[in-house]
């Protein structure tokens, strides 16, 4: 196959520019980073690359480029399967392609890979178009399946010790309304525009479901024992989480968040200590901090 | 309310209902783990999920370090789903076929498309509204 003109090594640089180059392989033999690697044109390939039998080298080499594609594709439909359903393939494959040439993957890993495709279709959207509550779904799904890849694929608390009830405990009363929270590392708040995560679910379980009802849609999503998780939150939850993940007080949180919660305080007291507990069971913060 | 002035005390009340949940939440927290530890095992051991993609399996590549926990084989998994709410990812990007070459009909994967997917997706949207039953207005000009 290669030319002895040319060193392995180089070969390699120029294949590799050749095959991911978004337009294809005759951009890519003309593409910058190709030819500081081989200059060549389409028209002399042939010095680098020996024709088949039946195929030129330009057919050769294509069968790499769309291999390459065809598996980035296969991983984006891997990734946002729920936005596949919605649109069907062929016309997901239409968006991931666009994507994939606005945001060539940059990266060894391809976890990487869809982590743009939701901006994209943001970016492509036109403007007027989100009135009618499709685009702004097909956006809110891809973010939703983007994030929860990001929460199993990102680090997590599996296997570190979190808050105890004895290191809690012994906060001084005085001091706790200053104390931080720090956030598990997989703690995540999404807010969305139709409650997708039940279309998701939906599915998931091979069922058919319709297009859900705008309605604002607060997540708290998190990992736990190597589960992702999803919880449903209101805007009281929202602000107050939002506020400890930022760094805020437990006195600047809570007080931020008292701004929703209405004048009954018993009940928001009990609020408090009911969704804590729940938060602290499943693990979304992993540690506190005492200011000096 | 406020955290501040008159409401003071009323926020020291709150601060205190959150610190008493976050205690019980966590020794909660902590007889779960006492559970799971005896009946489960790492996931990353027995999972199906895998790593995503080509370049994720390191373990077969130069120095055999492998980076990819739990990646027994690069391409077994297909999403699943767990019980209840959750969601398992679980599914690995490689796909069922790792290497099979899917050349064949993807000579679109090469040809810059003009902007016309968004209307497409318009159309999509028209198909699933009306098999719903459910109205819609007119597609924006």
């Amino acid at each position: 196959m290669a030319s002895a003109d040319h060193p392995l090594d180089r070969i390699q640089r120029w294949m590799q520019a050749v095959m991911t180059h978004p337009t294809g392989v005759e951009g890519g033999i003309d593409s910058d980073e190709a030819r500081q690697e081989i200059d060549v044109g389409l028209g002399e390939l042939e010095r680098v690359l020996t024709r088949s039998r039946s195929l030129s080298a330009a057919d050769r080499l294509g069968v790499y480029c769309g291999a390459y594609y065809a598996r980035l594709l296969e991983c984006l439909r891997e990734e946002f399967p729920t936005v596949v359903h919605a649109l069907e393939r062929e016309l997901f494959d239409e968006f991931a392609v666009g994507y994939l040439q606005s945001y060539p993957s940059p990266s060894y890993t391809l976890n990487d890979l869809g982590a743009n495709f939701p901006r994209y279709l943001a970016e492509t959207c036109p403007a007027d178009e989100d009135e009618t509550g499709w685009a702004a779904f097909l956006i809110d799904l891809a973010t939703l399946e983007r994030t929860y890849s990001e929460v199993f694929d990102g680090p997590g608390v599996e296997g570190r010790e979190l808050l105890t009830p004895e290191r809690l405990s012994s906060i001084p009363p005085g001091q706790w309304p200053d104390a931080r929270l720090v956030p598990a590392p997989d703690l995540r708040l999404l807010e969305l525009r139709s409650p997708v995560h039940e279309y998701t679910r939906a599915v998931r379980r091979e069922e058919n479901p319709s297009i859900p009802t705008p309605a604002e849609t607060l997540l708290a999503i998190h990992r736990r024992e190597y589960v992702v998780r999803r919880h449903l939150i209101n805007r009281t939850q929202h602000t107050l989480l939002n506020g400890l993940i930022a760094g805020d007080t437990v006195e600047n949180a809570i007080g931020q968040s008292a701004e929703h919660a209405g004048d009954d305080l018993d009940a928001f007291a009990a609020d408090l200590h009911g969704w804590f507990q729940t938060w602290a069971a499943e693990g979304f913060f992993q540690a506190v901090v005492l200011s000096d | 309310m406020q955290p501040s002035g008159p409401n003071r005390r009323d926020f020291t009340k709150l601060a205190a209902a959150a610190l008493g949940g976050l205690v019980a939440g966590a020794s909660a927290g902590a007889d779960d783990k006492k559970d799971d530890k005896k009946e489960k095992k790492n996931p990353l051991l027995s999972d199906k999920h895998v790593c995503k993609g080509l370049n994720t399996c390191k373990g077969k590549g130069k120095g055999e370090k492998n980076d990819c926990a739990g990646m027994g084989a690069c391409a077994t998994a297909k999403a699943h789903t767990c019980g209840g709410d959750n969601e398992c990812r679980g599914q690995g990007g490689c796909g069922d076929k790792p290497g099979e070459n899917e050349c064949k009909g993807m000579g679109k994967c090469h040809v810059p498309l003009e902007a016309k997917t968004w209307p497409k997706a318009r159309k999509r949207f028209e198909e699933l509204m009306t098999k719903d039953g459910k109205k819609f207005g007119a597609a924006p000009k």
